[in-house]
């Protein structure tokens, strides 16, 4: 029983912090005191009217965050989206249908696997007009593998269980059982992972706007991050300026992280 | 048994035939002249407009003249003969440039991938036999929140403390200059030092999670349960038993990390400034060296099924569902 509450107690915290970005990208406009893109004066130390600052070229760096917040999580959810969406539905093919169709879907995600995913993503982005969408499709055009592979050994398992079998036999239509009776009960890993497919979007596309590969129309976290990296912000003891991206992503990133690995365990435990 | 690799040997040649094609037709498929991707859009349009005679040599120079399956031939010619040509940004043959990058990296992902595989299934063992006790309860949310740290974030973290306020490391760079001998290489110990540590702990945190499992599931088996009960000693049934099956999906992952010991580690590079694999395909892209970069994701994806493919063998040498099942086919 104690470790029951205590476990709720982690999903519940990460339940919070995304409600808290969520939040805060909803109400951007509200909360952010300038436009992000509005240049005042550089390299101005945190102040009333400033509360953390200003950049190399003078924008408002809590304005820029409060903006990234928007960028961050809709990279990270829609990429997360398309991942466990396309594991979703070629779990559900391969795992139900098997024969031809298993087969060329297990080609194809052993293929998938054996590319190295992020120089994939990398080469992708270099191809791709730079832009939000191109980073979510480079991010996520290996990540679904994992995904695919859990959800298929499940719906293989639930194949086998007599109420489908009846079902089948009664001549039920595929989409109705697929639908009715085995997506319901891959719910729960479908949730899990998807919320860890957002915190690993999250870090990739936090890795790759730092490198200076994402996306540079509107700042996320990782942007701004790169911004005051590169600027020598370290070096200049600017910690207004580096401290709050580097804080945001990794609180974040948990937040999801948490959801994904206690809530499965709370499941599992019951 | 020896079917089954065989198998495992022809799958891995498709696989990478399959990757080969897909990067010849990553250029070729996207919309819009190629050149376009190669000169990047602003360069491309200005070129079409005041230099269209550039513009040409370029495609020459590209071999886009040709028509596709010609361009193909060529391509597929050029893998096998391991030529790539000049590189872009120096002249000198992509191949060795790589290849000499390969080594820097190689410094720091062999050890991350040995100490960090041994250490987090170690930890894992311990935590994973006696769940819920102190060591789990403090080892699994630390190293779940280091799993957590996106790499950048964590050097950076690292890099303000230990190297910037602290002044114990090198902020940037892999060796001093103008050091020899014996200087040279603790020079390059220090410079290694701090991102080889933040590789470490990222692998051993990855591979305790994977061995906790792991060896928690093998333990909530019947069979553990009527080891304990017929009154085996708890390490016996532990190293009997537990490690025994643990061991199998283990073995399994320590084989496929191999795979990534080139391009697991770019990030942290860059940061760092260590010039291996990971700063050199960054770099090829920035620039838009695409023979340099095809060449690294090439390489790199050869090692990853590469691995695979050990694993697979591994895999079918210790588990003995697989190698019996062999002994009926032959």
């Amino acid at each position: 029983m104690h470790k029951k509450i205590r476990l709720n107690a982690a999903a519940t915290a990460g339940l919070l912090i995304i409600l808290f970005f969520l939040i805060i990208a909803v109400f951007a406009p509200v909360i952010a005191p300038y436009d992000p893109k509005e240049m005042i004066a550089s390299y101005l130390p945190p102040s009333k009217e400033h509360i953390l600052g200003t950049n190399d070229v003078g924008q408002d760096i809590f304005s820029e965050m409060v903006y990234g917040t928007r960028v961050s999580l809709y990279i990270g959810i829609f990429a997360a989206f398309i991942v466990t969406g396309v594991g979703t539905v070629l779990a559900l093919v391969s795992g139900y249908f098997g024969g031809l169709a298993d087969k060329i879907i297990t080609a194809i995600t052993n293929i998938a696997m054996a590319v190295p995913s992020l120089p994939l993503t990398v080469l992708l982005i270099a191809y791709l007009n730079p832009g939000k969408w191109s980073l979510i499709i480079a991010i996520s055009i290996t990540a679904w593998t994992g995904t695919a592979r859990i959800l298929r050994a499940r719906v293989m398992q639930l194949k086998e269980l007599p109420f489908i079998k009846i079902e089948k036999t009664m001549g039920v239509h595929p989409a109705v059982i697929l639908f009715k009776h085995i997506l319901p009960n891959i719910k729960d890993i479908i949730l899990t992972r998807g919320a860890m497919a957002i915190s690993g979007a999250m870090m990739t596309e936090a890795g790759l706007s730092f490198l200076g590969l994402g996306e540079f129309g509107e700042k996320s976290w990782g942007s701004v991050l790169h911004y005051a990296f590169f600027r020598n912000s370290i070096m200049k003891k600017q910690y207004w300026w580096y401290v709050p991206p580097i804080v945001c992503i990794c609180v974040c990133v948990l937040g999801f992280m948490l959801i994904g690995y206690y809530g499965k365990i709370k499941k599992g435990g019951e | 048994m020896t079917r089954h690799i065989a198998q495992k040997i022809a799958t891995a040649f498709v696989t990478i035939f399959v990757i080969i094609t897909i990067s010849f037709f990553l250029v070729h498929i996207m919309p819009g002249d190629p050149v376009i991707h190669l000169v990047g859009q602003e360069e491309y349009y200005y070129l079409l407009d005041n230099d269209p005679e550039t513009l040409n040599k370029l495609i020459a120079r590209y071999g886009l003249d040709d028509s596709l399956p010609v361009q193909y031939g060529k391509y597929l010619k050029n893998i096998v003969t391991m030529d790539f040509g000049p590189s872009y940004t120096n002249q000198k043959p992509v191949v060795s440039n790589v290849l000499k990058a390969c080594k820097w990296t190689l410094f720091l992902s062999i050890p991350t991938w040995i100490i960090g595989g041994l250490l987090g299934a170690l930890l894992g063992v311990i935590a994973g036999w006696k769940p819920g006790k102190l060591f789990d309860k403090i080892m699994t949310p630390i190293l779940l929140i280091v799993n957590t740290i996106p790499s950048n974030c964590f050097c950076l973290i690292l890099l303000i403390f230990l190297a910037y306020r602290m002044k114990l490391f090198p902020i940037n760079g892999m060796v001093s200059p103008g050091v020899e001998g014996m200087a040279r290489v603790q020079s390059i110990l220090q410079h290694m030092f701090l991102p080889l540590i933040i590789m470490i702990l990222y692998r051993t945190s990855g591979d305790f999670m994977l061995m906790k499992s792991a060896v928690s599931q093998v333990r909530s088996e019947e069979y553990i349960m009527t080891a304990e009960s017929k009154g085996l000693p708890s390490r016996k049934v532990l190293f009997r038993h537990v490690m025994k099956n643990a061991m199998v999906p283990y073995a399994t992952s320590f084989c496929m990390q191999f795979g990534g010991i080139l391009s697991g580690s770019m990030i942290i590079e860059v940061v760092f400034g260590w010039k291996g694999m990971g700063t050199i395909l960054y770099n090829a892209v920035s620039n838009r060296d695409f023979p340099t970069a095809q060449f690294c994701f090439l390489l790199s994806a050869a090692l990853v099924v590469f691995a695979n493919l050990i694993s697979d063998i591994v895999n079918a040498a210790i588990d003995p569902r697989i190698r019996e099942e062999g002994i009926q086919d032959a």
